[in-house]
């Protein structure tokens, strides 16, 4: 018993610790149930104050970060807010609103059919040629590219959506601006395919792709999605697949965009370099 | 002696806000967690019980451990360091001993002994609370290397604060 008692006070530093880093052990390997556990659930409300106040003096410590970030997306906004001050979303919605900025005019409209689940699918707006629209108009959501008018009777016209096997657009890299053309391959509603892309171009994953502006129907620069793979097997041009920025199933009000210069620049390509 | 024990109340109190305030929201790269709250149990005075340094080393870490949202992990890494601390002290005893009662800081044994003392204590201390953190011995390497990058930053950081308080 002596012995027993010498060899505890002799070690008793070795059994300190050798329980506390039990207790601690035991604390590790239970943390696991953290929350549910009475205990440290009690710890824990004690220091949620602490834990907030903390929080706070970090959060001013960082105010000066948050600040430049607040006022680049400030700065972000208020260029958008310039660009697309006259679509007002209230007159948007309205249906009233026609502006031009000389190049384009934008008119306002709202989805009263619109089919995603055809191979070829076509939306129909409740505004036709008694307010201005023509075939052959392009027709913008607000996050991107919808598709183009084909068809317009009084008060109703027709519009190809991008998700039309027969869909086509010129569309360029937003980075580079190499352009390439867009289609849909009927698959996913949230996805179509880009070729014409050649293989010295760099392309990521990622990349914003936008409309080109080229044939004059859509001005250039319309947001149309991002890269999400890359096929860069056979032939000379990549494969393509993009996410569109669309979401097509959410459609409620497009804008109509009539290009106020496309006849005249159809006339003078078809004249071409003669007198 | 009341002076020093609040003296050293203060330190620790300090030592520890820093910890918690300053150096626990740095993390820089992924690799590197200053930690000089291993200061506490180093400096304590050389003839303190060791068995209360035992439980000193674990509610010190206990706090840490509760202010970052961890549990044992801290409380382990200073029991295991605090225990240590005697044999560490032993492997850098200078030649003509030590004088008991005092702490061992760089005021009483200089640049070099502590740099070499706290080196020790806190790559003690960092091995452990590395490890315990992963929790395997995965990625072994990859821990290894946090260890002793950390390790070099709370050096440099220990060694800066006891450069201030030699200088107080």
């Amino acid at each position: 018993m002596r012995n027993l008692l010498n060899f505890l006070s002799r070690y008793s530093n070795v059994f300190i610790f050798l329980i506390l880093e039990a207790v601690s052990l035991w604390l590790l390997i239970n943390a696991e149930g953290y929350q549910s556990s009475r205990f440290l659930g009690a710890i824990r409300s004690s220091t949620h104050y602490f834990e907030k106040k903390v929080g706070s003096i970090t959060e001013y410590i960082g105010l000066r970060d948050e600040n430049r970030r607040l006022v680049a997306e400030n700065l972000a906004l208020l260029q958008k807010l310039e660009t697309t001050r006259s679509k007002d979303t209230a007159a948007v919605r309205a249906g009233t609103i026609t502006v031009s900025d000389g190049l384009f005019s934008y008119l306002s409209a709202r989805i009263i059919n619109n089919s995603v689940n055809k191979q070829r699918n076509f939306i129909s707006l409740d505004k036709g040629s008694n307010d201005g629209i023509e075939p052959e108009m392009a027709v913008t959501g607000p996050d991107g590219i919808v598709g183009i008018v084909v068809s317009v009777s009084d008060n109703y016209s027709l519009v190809m959506s991008v998700l039309n096997l027969d869909f086509r657009l010129s569309v360029r890299l937003r980075k580079s601006g190499y352009f390439g053309s867009l289609n849909w391959d009927g698959v996913s509603v949230s996805k179509a395919s880009l070729t014409g892309i050649p293989y010295h171009v760099n392309v990521n994953v990622g990349d914003t792709i936008e409309s080109s502006g080229f044939s004059a129907v859509f001005p250039q620069g319309i947001p149309v999605g991002t890269i999400a793979d890359i096929d860069d097997s056979g032939g000379d041009f990549y494969r393509i697949g993009l996410n569109l920025f669309t979401e097509f199933r959410k459609l409620n009000y497009v804008y109509v965009i009539k290009s106020l210069r496309r006849e005249e620049l159809e006339m003078l390509e078809e004249k071409g370099p003669g007198v | 002696m009341n002076n020093s024990i609040l003296k050293y109340g203060l330190f620790t109190a300090f030592v520890l806000l820093l910890q918690i305030l300053v150096l626990n929201n740095v993390q820089l790269s992924g690799y590197i967690n200053p930690y000089i709250y291993v200061m506490i149990i180093m400096l304590l005075p050389l003839d303190f019980p060791q068995w209360l340094l035992l439980f000193i080393s674990f509610f010190t870490g206990f706090i840490i451990d509760v202010s970052s949202g961890t549990l044992g992990i801290h409380s382990a890494a200073t029991v295991l360091a605090g225990f240590s601390r005697p044999w560490v002290l032993m492997y850098m005893a200078p030649r003509d001993g030590y004088e008991q009662g005092f702490s061992p800081s760089m005021r009483f044994y200089g640049f070099r002994w502590f740099a070499l003392y706290s080196f020790w204590m806190i790559l003690i201390h960092h091995f452990a609370l590395f490890y315990l953190e992963v929790f395997r011995f995965t990625d072994f390497f990859r821990t290894f290397l946090r260890v002793v990058v950390s390790t070099g930053f709370s050096f440099i950081f220990v060694m800066l604060t006891e450069y201030y308080r030699k200088l107080r």
